[in-house]
């Protein structure tokens, strides 16, 4: 191993172990393999673990790598809150004079980053147009290489194990908060308890969640949030029966169970819906639905960037060419395709129900329920002096 | 669930943003834009970078200024549209552009300010882009003119600077939730000053030194 792959593996732990402090790579222009002028450029975000997930990926593969800041954080997070945009982009563009670097004007944009990023205002702000690449960056030599178009599954976002492995650190450094709580005030037992207890529901969740028979991953949460509880119960009553720590733990494992499963209502690639509508009907699905408007005029943009591949196009009904919902496919209320329909051709089938917890959408609220732009207010004409 | 109750909370932030600050800061957050504003004169241009809710743009406008206030952060300039709502008197004289402070350089071409103010906004930047944010201050000056910046200054001794780095280690979380950014104190400066060519004509310390505002000019005027 060289010092290099050392650091960078001490790097890579630091970044899943302390999760929610990540590391910034610092905004620049790297360079992979021996790029010139002409050779195309990839943007990425600055979370430190991406950008050397990417470099790898890229090895060999002559283009330039455009590093802008989003906030240390992964893209689609970050441009959901407005920490990744256009403004974002073109800042990196001008810092590093990326103008004079090629000669061409094209950025190849991550596809995750399309909730927040406006194309025809990046054009303004930087002078370069953006074209989506694929969800995930694996998939960018391909593309680069010019071997292929992104399209189908490259589109698609995933939920693969080490994602899961990552997110489930994640949440257990976030609810060592409890244990560390027990062991100020109840001691070691405790709180050695309440963290074997916080591993048992989150890790098999996380990790082995292709296998719970539940369809909806806050239910499988909630059921195996349950029986671990009830396995604490018994093994502290079997312990130490009649202790106030055992009563404790049960509590505790109880709440980190429904914690969990909370996060599963949007936190994840999951589907996202809210609390009240999951604890009423049990229901994860998410309650944004895209509806397809006559104004369509199937450019293909909600397709382009809508992980769950739930549009296709289509010639419905004789009407031209238009953007069609398949709506048995699972949206996760992302968003992308509202903000990117060029038309304002996108509402929402249950109006204005939805999680709406996306920053980065202008005029969200008007769209969702298919309104069309208000007239501007019409001048009051004033007299003019004769 | 944590996660949520935090986007939850930041949600809010642009709202009382103001308020924060002035608690995060001891207060200084006034008193620095109080000697920020003694630089404005009226009738003076103004180019406030990252104005954020408008708290010093419209402050400036108030002197009589004329003032463009530039902010990457919609949710910011959207609250500092209502607020610029509730001043009738003083819509006619500020400007806002929703822009990255990296680009205004591109963006603003010929314009030029006799003042450029960046309040707590040059720790947010990363490196590369404050450097070129500076520069292009530098460029956007009127002849004349001045860059006013308030900030938290990175110390220059090591032991202070091991302090600060521990204390950003324990002051992260709250950090964070208040702040949403890992706002830094600035460092490197001295240098991008330097390479855009302007120099620090005055600079005032508050905090104990850990806050300051700095006046600059181009170089040789
Ligand atoms: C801490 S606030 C300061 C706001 C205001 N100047 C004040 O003193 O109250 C920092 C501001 O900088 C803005 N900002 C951060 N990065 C920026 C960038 N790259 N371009 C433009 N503005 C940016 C943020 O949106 C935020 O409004
Ligand atoms: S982006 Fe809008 S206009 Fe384009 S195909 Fe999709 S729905 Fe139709
Ligand atoms: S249909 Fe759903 S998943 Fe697809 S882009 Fe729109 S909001 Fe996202």
């Amino acid at each position: 191993m060289t010092p290099q792959e050392l650091r960078d593996l001490v790097i890579g732990v630091r970044c899943v172990v302390l999760r929610y402090n990540p590391i910034r790579f610092p905004v620049g222009l790297l360079s992979s393999g021996r790029p010139d002028a002409t050779s195309p450029v990839g943007v990425s975000g600055n979370y430190f673990r991406t950008v050397q997930r990417l470099r790898k990926t890229l090895r060999g593969i002559d283009c330039h790598i455009l590093v802008a800041d989003s906030a240390g954080i992964n893209v689609w997070c970050a441009a959901g809150v407005c920490d990744f945009n256009e403004h974002k982009i073109a800042d990196a563009v001008h810092a590093t004079g990326l103008a004079t670097v090629v000669s061409h004007r094209r950025l190849i944009l991550p596809q995750l980053a399309a909730v927040g990023v406006d194309l025809a205002r990046l054009r303004a702000e930087s002078g370069f147009s953006g074209t989506w690449g694929p969800a995930r960056l694996e998939d960018l030599p391909v593309l680069l290489r010019g071997d292929g178009r992104v399209a189908g599954a490259m589109r698609l976002v995933r939920f693969p194990l080490a994602d899961r492995f990552h997110n489930a650190v994640g949440l257990f450094d976030v609810f060592l908060l409890l244990p560390l709580a027990l062991l100020i005030f109840l001691g070691t037992g405790a709180a050695a308890f309440a963290l074997l207890a916080n591993a048992l529901v989150i890790f098999p969740l996380f990790l082995g969640y292709p296998l719970f028979p539940c369809r909806y991953p806050a239910n499988s949460a909630l059921i195996w949030g349950l029986v671990v509880t009830a396995a604490v119960a018994l093994g502290g009553l079997a312990l130490a029966p009649g202790s106030a720590t055992v009563w404790v733990s049960v509590g505790t494992t109880l709440l980190a169970a429904l914690l969990v499963a909370i996060d599963m209502l949007g936190s994840t690639p999951f589907y996202k819906t809210t609390i009240a509508h999951w604890l009423a009907t049990g229901d994860n699905r998410s309650l944004f639905q895209p509806l397809v408007l006559d104004r369509c005029t199937g450019c293909g943009a909600c397709e382009a960037v809508c992980p769950k591949g739930i549009f296709s196009l289509g010639t419905a009904d004789g009407r031209g060419r238009r953007a069609v919902a398949n709506l048995d496919a699972e949206c996760c209320e992302c968003l992308a395709c509202l903000k990117q329909c060029p038309r304002e051709a996108i509402a929402n089938v249950h109006g204005a129900l939805f999680k709406d917890d996306i920053k980065s959408v202008p005029d969200v609220a008007r769209l969702v329920l298919g309104e069309p732009q208000a007239p501007p207010h019409r001048a009051i004409a004033r007299e003019e002096p004769e | 669930m944590i996660v949520y109750a935090l986007m939850k909370y930041i949600e809010k932030i642009p709202v009382r943003y103001d308020r924060m600050m002035n608690l995060l800061t001891l207060g200084c957050h006034a008193r620095a834009h109080e000697m920020m504003r003694s630089e404005i004169e009226p009738g003076m241009s103004v180019l406030d970078i990252g104005c954020g809710t408008g708290r010093f743009a419209l402050a400036a406008a108030a002197k009589g200024a004329r003032v463009l206030g530039v902010d990457s952060s919609p949710e910011m300039l959207r609250v500092f549209r209502e607020n610029l709502l509730a001043r009738p008197d003083l819509q006619a004289r500020v400007e806002i552009l929703e822009c990255g402070a990296g680009s205004i350089g591109h963006l603003l071409g010929e314009r030029r300010f006799d003042r450029i103010t960046a309040s707590l906004m040059l720790g947010e930047l990363p490196d590369l882009v404050r450097a070129r944010t500076i520069a292009s201050a530098a460029t956007l000056l009127a002849p004349g003119g001045k860059v006013v910046v308030c900030d938290e200054f990175w110390p220059k001794s090591r032991w202070m600077s091991a302090l600060y780095h521990l204390l950003f280690w324990i002051f992260f979380v709250p950090n964070f939730i208040l702040t949403r950014t890992l706002i830094q104190p600035v460092r490197g400066f001295e240098r991008d000053v330097d390479l855009a060519g302007l120099s620090v004509v005055a600079r005032r310390e508050l905090l104990l030194g850990a806050m300051a505002v700095v006046c600059l000019v181009r170089s040789g005027e």
